[in-house]
């Protein structure tokens, strides 16, 4: 081929033959002046017979009428052998036995492809699952716990301001702890980010980079308060700004976002897979129009093997649908009577938080507290608004536990106890009773015969509410868990029954086939 | 029948998806962006609470008219009946003192009884005794520095006693007693810093509180400093021992507390300017007639610096730290001999 295209000048050259010419120069591959000068005429091989010439080259035998007949017939030329082949393959589709296999292939590819769809949907759909139960939610609830940590922490720091003397050893195990657990939890939190989310991770990052300057601070400002230098009030001071000015809001940002990516992954992953189920009706109904087809060309209505696809993919649409049933059942549960008390029991206890820190500051500052009683007013509000949410979706549930409704009753009684210190300490506050209003926020020591102090009713208020967001956390991952228990097998067995189908199709099919043979 | 086939084809296509390809890596071009870092001096602690930077030449210092001053309003000649002059603390029955949070020598909380001292807030339990006749009715607030004027015109405190200086401007703000207290204005820095005076300050940073006198002495002498402003004095030690600030411009007794908090800063330089400290109280409006409060508080400093009591107070605070030249001379602007309101005035009471 290359010879005819490369040198055409030479095909009409004094050589000779273009076949002469082409044996030469390819045995000598040099100019044409070198050729002149060696002479082999032993060799030439024009002489010698087609067929018993050597074959090492390939043999090019149509080079003339090739550059004849131009491109339209090479076109011709590359499609001719398929061009036979698809005459011959529709010449034997349109025979009876051609149609029959036809249809039983396309039926096959119609089969497995809705099935391997399926199969891939639902183990998709397991593992996003898992990953909502094993990486998301962990995530959301060390971001939860690191912010109350953080709060906690600051709290405790600041209230060992405005006692008298050195902080308790008790304190100081609190607040330890606390740090302990908020380092943890930032931990925790981006141990499930991908490298991808640079915002989570920046926010991450921020926390953790602050909370060392934090409690530097605080210990500065410690060991000044020890050695008796009212300048640890002033380090004090600028470690709670960092904290609450910088480290808390970038941590209820990371909540924020990483209880919002739970919900929307719980909303997705409880979506029907529609596209998927399409699918297999699409199959179930080519399986109909092949058993009419069949029952037109062979004059017999029901063929075994086709029957046994179809209740096979039927029963594959059951259970798909079950299980879409059961998941997003579980999830619209789930999300009514797990995650919205979650919720709005997060957000309420630290909303809590808040109100507690803001009570310490009117201490630490001294300031009037005339402001901060509408907002605590409204905290309580919330605070009583998400409790009676938990007590319905409680009221939902059938397993509902007595030490959940006795935790309830012991975070409202807290609530009232906190509410009613609250006021005693405005008033303290504002009538300039400055020590009654230290033992009112400070003391969580229980007088007996005295109403409780703030500081030990939030106490109270607080481990309830803990105790109750850890329940509906458990019930929340429960929800979730049957809805991946739901996803189990269904890929398999989608899988599995579609391959079976296929088998049936053919077995169904060969006795008619067979009647040709 | 082909159109049929063709049919089915398409059909069972759709109905196929391709499981999703999954690569390890994906060589891209666009690397993904760096997390934003902070600048270098963002590293480590962050300024003090509510601190700012200044510039250098950012403002135009103003002049501290310390001169030209109004003198406050003379004691009643006779006992007054304190519940015409000054009905609203009477009937409340305890004094509102704005005082500093952590000015060490001045008020402070003492870390071991967790009550509040230092020379201002025995001043104030001195005024509370003469009005009272005990001195612990008083109920202590913490003012920031530059909100002190704003905390005596909402009526949130009565009296500010914290190192307010007595200038010309401020006196249209508020209403100042007699000088209690004369200080000089000078620099503390780390004993390391080579700082002398006001001369080696040009291209470092001074710390002063904002809305203070001192700012605008930092302006006026150190034009070439970076000024940072802080809500209260204890933050400018803080900004000192944070290498956020090389020198802190202020008087005397606040430096001479904050030197006692840290053995490695000294005071150096010459007397910048000498002032005096008042007590402050709102100016007379309509509604709060503060003129018996003023003559009230006056009294009680005349009782003060004529029984002992102020040396006794400043022995006790200062006498280690710093000398004195005794205390201000009383300042009252020319005025009839006041006579308390008789009883037949009640009416015109608010």
């Amino acid at each position: 081929m290359t010879g005819a295209t490369e040198n055409p000048e030479r095909a009409t050259g004094p050589t000779g033959t273009l076949l002469h010419y082409r044996r030469t120069r390819l045995r000598t591959p040099g100019n044409g002046s070198t050729r002149a000068s060696i002479s082999v005429p032993d060799d030439d091989g024009a002489d010698v017979p087609e067929d018993t010439r050597d074959h090492w080259l390939d043999e090019v035998t149509s080079d003339e009428e090739h550059r004849r007949r131009g491109a339209m017939a090479r076109i011709m030329d590359t499609f001719a052998v398929p061009y036979l082949w698809l005459r011959r393959i529709f010449a034997f589709l349109a025979t009876t036995p051609g149609k029959l296999v036809g249809i039983t292939v396309i039926l096959s590819v119609a089969i497995f492809a809705a099935g391997w769809s399926m199969s891939q949907s639902s183990s998709d759909r397991q593992q996003e699952l898992d990953v909502l139960l094993t990486t998301t939610e962990p995530m959301s609830y060390a971001a939860h716990n690191l912010y109350t940590s953080l709060s906690l922490a600051d709290t405790i720091a600041t209230t060992g301001f405005v006692q008298a003397g050195v902080e308790s050893a008790g304190t100081r195990a609190r607040y330890n702890a606390a740090v302990d657990r908020a380092m943890m939890s930032a931990t925790e939190s981006a141990a499930g980010i991908p490298f991808s989310d640079r915002e989570t991770l920046q926010l991450i990052a921020d926390i953790e980079r602050q909370i060392p300057i934090y409690t530097g601070l605080v210990e500065t400002a410690r060991t000044n308060n020890r050695m008796g230098n009212p300048v640890g009030v002033a380090y004090m001071a600028e470690a709670s700004s960092l904290m609450r000015e910088q480290i808390l809001p970038d941590a209820a940002t990371l909540f924020a976002s990483t209880s919002a990516n739970v919900r929307d992954q719980q909303h997705q992953l409880t979506r029907p897979q529609w596209v998927p189920l399409s699918g297999l009706f699409a199959a179930v109904f080519f399986l109909l129009i092949a058993q009419w087809l069949l029952w037109r060309m062979t004059r017999r209505r029901l063929n075994r093997g086709f029957l046994a696809a179809t209740g096979l993919m039927l029963i594959a649409i059951l259970w798909v649908s079950a299980s879409n049933f059961s998941t997003w059942q579980a999830g619209t549960r789930g999300f009514e009577e797990a995650s919205m008390p979650w919720d709005s029991l997060t957000a309420s206890r630290i909303e809590a938080q808040q109100a507690r820190t803001l009570e310490t500051l009117a201490l630490v500052r001294r300031q009037s507290v005339a402001d901060t009683s509408t907002s605590f007013a409204e905290t309580a509000d919330a605070i009583d608004l998400a409790l009676t949410d938990f007590e319905q979706a409680e009221g939902h549930n059938p397993l509902s536990s007595e030490a959940n409704r006795d935790q309830i009753v012991e975070a409202r009684s807290a609530l009232d106890d906190w509410e009613g210190a609250h006021a005693r300490f405005v008033v303290a506050m504002n009538s300039g009773d400055y020590a009654e209003a230290v033992r009112l926020a400070t003391t969580t020591t229980l007088v007996p015969g005295s109403p409780p102090t703030a500081a030990a009713s939030y106490d109270r208020l607080d481990g309830a509410l803990s105790r109750l967001i850890a329940d509906a956390r458990s019930s929340m991952r429960a929800f979730i868990n049957d809805g991946l228990a739901a996803t189990q097998l269904v890929s398999t067995a989608v899988l599995l029954l579609s391959v079976l189908a296929i088998l049936a199709v053919w077995i169904g099919v060969r006795p008619r086939l067979q009647e040709y043979l | 029948m082909r159109r049929l086939l063709a049919l089915l084809l398409a059909g069972s296509l759709a109905g196929c998806s391709l499981p999703t390809l999954e690569f390890q890596r994906t060589p891209t071009d666009d690397t993904p962006p760096a997390p934003q870092r902070p600048v270098a001096h963002h590293y480590g602690p962050p300024l003090p609470a509510g601190s700012a930077v200044e510039q250098p030449g950012a403002e135009e210092p103003r002049e501290i008219n310390t001169w030209d001053i109004e003198g406050s309003l003379r004691p009643w000649v006779t006992e007054a009946d304190l519940t015409q002059t000054m009905g609203h603390i009477m009937e409340r029955g305890r004094l509102i003192v704005g005082v500093d949070q952590s000015q060490n020598l001045l008020s402070f909380r003492d870390s071991v009884t967790g009550e509040l001292e230092g020379f201002e807030v025995d001043l104030a339990r001195e005024i509370a005794r003469d009005i009272f006749d005990d001195p612990e009715r008083v109920d202590f607030r913490f003012v920031e520095s530059a909100n002190r004027a704003s905390a005596l015109a909402n009526h949130e405190v009565d009296l500010i006693i914290r190192t307010m200086t007595v200038t010309r401007s401020r006196q249209q703000e508020v209403a100042f007693s007699t000088p209690y207290l004369t200080t000089d204005s000078r620099l503390l820095v780390m004993r390391n810093s080579a700082i002398t005076g006001v001369e080696q300050l040009p291209g470092r940073t001074v710390c002063v509180t904002d809305g203070s006198t001192a700012l605008e002495k930092a302006r006026l002498n150190a034009p070439q400093s970076r000024i940072l402003k802080t809500r209260s004095w204890a933050d400018c030690l803080v900004a000192l021992q944070q290498n956020q600030a090389d020198a802190i411009l202020s008087d005397d007794t606040i430096l001479s507390g904050i030197a006692a908090q840290d053995p490695y800063t000294e005071i150096v330089g010459d007397s910048l300017a000498a002032e005096s400290y008042a007590v402050a109280m709102a100016l007379p409006t309509d509604h709060v007639d503060t003129e018996g409060l003023v003559r009230q508080v006056n009294s009680t400093i005349e009782r003060v610096l004529n029984d002992g009591t102020w040396w006794r107070l400043y022995d006790r605070w200062f006498a280690v730290y710093l000398a004195t030249s005794g205390p201000p001379p009383l300042h009252y602007r020319p005025e009839e001999p006041p006579v308390p309101p008789q009883e037949e005035e009640e009416e015109e009471e608010p």
